[in-house]
C-alpha cells in the first residue's frame, strides 16, 4: 500500500442491487487498485430521470431543491470491492437525449453531494468523460490531477450533438490523463479531435485470471454466449448459424447468458428454428458467476457487430475456454498475435455461413493446432489485476511527481 | 429502527426485494410503499416486509358513456352473436381496430390519474410518521414527496434518509 495514494473514482456506471453487471469493469478496476491505495472512494453518479419528456431539469424547482437537500444529508459510506468506500449519488437528469444536460447534471449533483466542497483526493480517476469526467473536473480540488477512461460504445452518436462535442473537447483539454480501453475508441477520438490525439493512451480493464478450468474441453460442443440481447450483439445471427452447425452435429448446445429487449423475440426465433431443446436462455448473470459459466462450456462464441474492448473474450480465455469471435473492433486488438492459439476470428458479415465456416475450421484444428494455455498466459501478462493495477499506479504516481 | 422504503413506481423490484430483506435481516422493522406488478412474482418480497400497495396500476381514466354504450357494449353484443364459425374473430377485430385507438387516446389521462394517486399514497405514508429511517428508492420517490417531505425534514432533523439499504463500510470493516 502506498500511504500517499488517496484516490477518488467518479463513475456513472457501477454495479448495484438492481443491475449487478452494470459497470462491473469499474468495480474490477477498484478491486485491482484498492490494495495499493491508502484511501479509495467511489462516487457512483447513477442517472435518475425525472420530469416530463423534454422538460428541463429545473421545471419543478421543489424537486430540485429537495434532492439537493437530501444529497447533503444522505451520505452513507458503503462497502465495496477491495475495502474501498462507495458513495451512491443519484443524479437527477431530465428525460431528454441531449448529453450536455446529463453532463451538467452529473457535475451539479456531485457538487451538491459534497456540500460545495471539492473532492478531497489529490488523484481523481473518472469513467465516461462526458458525465463522470466532467463531474470530476468540476469538483476536483485545486492542484488535484484528474485522469479519465473512455469505454462508451455510444461515443460516435454523442459527438453528433454540437454542445456535447464542444464539452468533450473541453474535457480532453483539461484532463491530466485521458485513456481508452481499445483501438476503436482511440481511432474515433483521434479522428474527431486530432489536436488531442497525442494525449490519448491505452489502459485495460482488469480481468480475473484466478480460476482456470480444471481440464481443457475435449470437443467444442457446448457453446456459450455472454451478451446483452440487443441488435448490436446479433444473437439472431448466432441462432441461425448454430442451427446450421447443429444439422451436422445434433449434440451441440447453446447457452445464452444475458438479457435485453429482444429476449421474447429471440426465444420465439429459437422455437421457430426448432432449437427449443438445445438453446437455453439464462437471463442476466452476476459477474461473479461468469468464470464458472465459461469453465462449464467448451466454446465461447461472440457475434457482436461492434465492441470498444472485449472483456468477455478475455474472460473466456482466462477460464481456459477457446473462443470463436467476430472482428468487431476491440476483440481484434485483444487477440492480435494469438488468433490461432486462442481459437478463431471471423469477419462481421450478415451471412451466417461465415460463422459456420469459421466453426468448422476451428473444430478441425482443435485441440492440436490451437494453444489456449499459451493464449491465456499472453493475455494474463496484459490484463491481469496485477498488471492493470501497476499501470494505474504508474499513471497516478507520475502525475503526482510532476 | 423502523425503515420505510418509498418506491411508488417500484421501478427497481430486484433491488427492492434484496434491500428490504437485508434491512429485515439487520433486525429492523421494514415497511414498503410499492406498486403492484406481475413481475413481483419473479422477485418476491420477504414475508417480514409490511407492504402498502399504491393500487395505482388499477386506475384507468373513465370511458365516456357514449363510447361505453354505443361503441363498446352494443356492437360487441351484436358481433358476439354474429361471430360464430368463420366470423368468430369479429369481436377481437372490433376491440383492436375501433376500441384500441380510443383507449390509447385516454392513456395520458390514465397516467395523470395514476400519478396523482401515487402522490397521495406517498404523502399519506409520510404523514403517518411511523418510521425512523426513510429510503427514497427511486426518482419518483423524490418527485412525489417534494411537497410533503421538506416540512417533515424540518420537524425531524434526526430522521435518517438514504437512497438505498446496503452494507455500510464501517460494518464491513468490523
Amino acid at each position: 500500500m502506498n500511504a500517499d495514494r488517496h484516490v477518488a473514482v467518479v463513475t456513472p456506471w457501477y454495479p448495484d442491487p438492481e443491475v449487478t453487471y452494470a459497470g462491473a469493469f469499474v468495480r474490477a478496476q477498484v478491486e485491482a487498485v484498492a490494495g495499493g491505495c491508502a484511501e479509495l472512494d467511489v462516487y457512483h453518479l447513477k442517472s435518475w430521470p425525472v420530469g416530463a419528456p423534454g422538460a428541463p431539469l429545473d421545471a419543478d424547482p421543489a424537486v430540485v431543491e429537495l434532492h439537493a437537500r437530501l444529497l447533503a444529508r444522505s451520505d452513507v459510506p458503503l462497502a465495496t470491492a477491495g475495502g474501498a468506500v462507495l458513495h451512491r449519488v443519484p443524479t437527477l437528469t431530465p428525460r431528454d437525449p441531449e448529453w450536455i444536460t446529463h453532463s451538467d447534471a452529473s457535475a451539479r449533483w456531485l457538487r451538491a453531494f459534497l456540500g460545495g466542497a471539492p473532492l478531497k483526493a489529490p488523484i481523481v480517476h473518472a469513467h465516461v468523460p462526458i458525465t463522470g469526467g466532467w463531474a470530476a473536473l468540476e469538483n476536483a480540488a485545486p492542484g488535484a490531477r484528474v485522469h479519465m477512461t473512455e469505454h462508451s460504445s455510444f461515443l460516435a452518436q454523442l459527438l453528433e450533438q454540437p454542445a456535447a462535442r464542444a464539452r468533450y473537447d473541453e474535457v480532453l483539454e483539461r484532463a491530466d490523463g485521458f485513456f481508452v480501453v481499445g483501438e476503436p475508441l482511440h481511432r474515433l477520438i483521434a479522428a474527431e479531435f486530432p489536436h488531442h490525439a497525442g494525449k490519448l493512451e491505452y489502459i485495460a480493464n482488469p480481468i480475473d485470471f484466478g480460476a482456470p478450468r480444471a481440464a481443457a474441453p475435449t470437443a467444442l460442443r457446448r457453446w456459450l454466449s455472454v451478451a446483452a440481447l440487443n441488435e448490436r450483439k446479433r444473437i439472431d445471427y448466432l441462432l441461425e448459424a448454430f442451427r446450421r452447425c447443429r444439422e451436422e452435429d445434433p449434440g451441440l448446445t447453446l447457452t445464452l447468458a444475458g438479457d435485453g429487449k429482444l429476449r421474447a423475440n429471440l426465444e420465439a426465433l429459437a422455437e421457430e428454428l426448432g432449437l427449443s431443446g438445445s438453446v437455453e436462455f439464462l437471463g442476466s448473470v452476476d459477474p461473479a458467476e461468469v468464470p464458472a459459466l465459461m469453465a462449464a462450456h467448451d466454446l465461447f462464441v461472440h457475434t457482436s457487430r461492434h465492441e470498444t474492448f472485449g472483456v468477455v473474450v478475455v474472460e473466456a480465455l482466462a477460464a481456459g475456454t477457446p473462443v470463436l469471435v467476430s472482428r468487431c473492433g476491440g476483440s481484434d486488438q485483444v487477440l492480435r498475435g494469438i488468433e490461432d492459439a486462442a481459437g478463431r476470428l471471423y469477419d462481421v458479415d450478415d451471412d451466417p455461413e461465415v460463422l459456420v465456416a469459421a466453426y468448422r475450421d476451428l473444430r478441425e484444428r482443435y485441440p492440436e493446432r490451437t494453444n489456449v494455455p499459451a493464449a491465456r498466459e499472453h493475455l494474463r501478462a496484459k490484463y491481469s489485476y496485477e498488471t492493470v493495477a501497476r499501470r494505474h499506479f504508474e499513471v497516478w504516481d507520475q502525475g503526482a511527481r510532476r | 429502527m423502523t425503515v420505510l422504503f418509498v418506491a411508488p413506481k417500484s421501478a427497481w423490484r430486484r433491488a427492492l426485494a434484496a434491500e428490504t430483506r437485508a434491512a429485515a435481516d439487520a433486525g429492523h422493522r421494514v415497511r414498503l410503499l410499492a406498486e403492484e406488478h406481475p413481475d413481483w412474482e419473479l422477485t418476491p418480497l420477504d414475508e417480514r416486509v409490511e407492504v402498502a400497495w399504491t393500487g395505482a396500476s388499477e386506475i384507468r381514466a373513465p370511458e365516456p358513456t357514449f363510447v361505453a354504450i354505443v361503441l363498446r357494449r352494443i356492437p360487441l353484443a351484436i358481433l358476439r352473436r354474429l361471430g360464430r364459425g368463420p366470423l368468430r374473430g369479429l369481436p377481437s377485430w372490433w376491440r383492436r381496430t375501433v376500441l384500441g385507438p380510443i383507449t390509447r387516446r385516454r392513456w395520458p389521462q390514465t397516467q395523470a390519474l395514476r400519478e396523482a394517486h401515487r402522490r397521495a399514497a406517498v404523502e399519506a405514508v409520510l404523514a403517518e410518521g411511523d418510521f425512523d429511517w426513510l429510503v427514497l428508492h427511486e426518482p419518483q420517490a423524490v418527485e412525489l414527496s417534494a411537497a410533503a417531505l421538506p416540512a417533515l425534514l424540518e420537524a425531524r432533523p434526526d430522521l435518517v434518509t438514504t437512497f438505498s439499504f446496503e452494507t455500510r463500510a464501517e460494518a464491513a470493516r468490523a
